[in-house]
């Protein structure tokens, strides 16, 4: 891949300190005691946020193919919401007595 | 029938797509960890509360020391492609480092909240399913984090020595951005939420 940058380095160190002011916000957030679905809310966007700052810039998917990028994405955020929305529903049902 | 994917369709090696498919994979155990996690804290009355229980700021420090030894990792990747094998071999060795550190500070961790009477199958707050999967989800990601750095500290030596090429760094770095990744979500889902 032709990269138009000189120096790669300044991009790592720039995602480096966005990556630790959000973990600083998610912390802040978690302890400020906001109401349970407001810090649910602001806590999964800042973690899927990191999640694509992550793969994008230190595990380069922006250099890649669109597809692979799709591909590993919606693999993961897919099925792992499957599996998220068939069992969370069923714990709140065991816990109200449901059936 | 003609097929016009060439030899590289996704434009990578295949190295690289079998680590990104293993990623996928080693991903979606994770997933199936974090909701099966879920769905034992949605069933359950009560659940520690996790500000007692962990001493957060530490936490956040383990974070802190994953988070950058990502951050010394890519910069290796990008110094093994400009074939820069001093700077891409030290940085490895303090992406080493970093993963050791964090292991060091899991293993405080947990022999502290073992000396409480954290078990697989107990503990103080009488809630069984916060040992057995804090235990199971920290510790199959510790593993993860104790391989990377057997690797890690193979690589500088590899790459010290010449032996490596800058794919080969790539692929290590791959790896070891999928054990943060996978940290990014076990901090918010387990510690935070």
């Amino acid at each position: 891949m032709e990269r138009s940058e000189t120096s790669p380095y300044g991009t790592l160190w720039k995602t480096w300190g966005l990556l630790l002011a959000l973990t600083v916000v998610m912390v802040f957030v978690d302890v400020m005691g906001l109401p349970r679905i407001l810090l649910l809310v602001v806590l999964i966007a800042a973690m899927l946020t990191k999640a694509f700052f992550i793969s994008s810039r230190f595990m380069d998917l922006r250099h890649e193919k669109m597809v692979v990028g799709l591909a590993v994405a919606f693999s993961l955020l897919f099925f792992g919401a499957i599996l998220f929305a068939l069992m969370i529903p069923d714990g709140f049902a065991i816990l109200h007595g449901g059936r | 029938m003609n097929w016009s994917g060439g030899v590289a369709p996704l434009g990578m090696s295949w190295q690289k797509v079998m680590m990104w498919i293993f990623i996928v994979t080693d991903g979606l155990l994770f997933a199936g960890f974090l909701a099966s996690y879920g769905f034992a804290r949605t069933a359950a009355p009560s659940w520690p509360n996790q500000q007692e229980v962990f001493h957060l700021w530490f936490i956040s420090l383990m974070t802190f020391v994953l988070i950058s030894s990502s951050a010394t990792m890519a910069t290796s990747v990008a110094a093994a492609r400009l074939a820069d094998w001093k700077k891409a071999s030290t940085m490895v060795l303090l992406t080493f480092a970093g993963g050791a550190v964090f292991l060091a500070m899991q293993a405080y961790e947990w022999g502290g909240l073992i000396r409480e009477g954290v078990t697989i199958s107990g503990n103080p707050w009488n809630v069984p399913a916060f040992g057995n999967y804090f235990f199971l989800i920290t510790g199959f990601h510790g593993t993860h984090v104790l391989i990377g750095t057997v690797v890690l500290l193979t690589l500088s030596f590899r790459a010290r020595a010449g032996k490596t090429t800058a794919a080969g760094v790539e692929l290590a770095g791959l790896y070891w951005h999928f054990v943060d990744l996978v940290w990014v979500f076990v901090f918010t889902l387990f510690y935070l939420v």
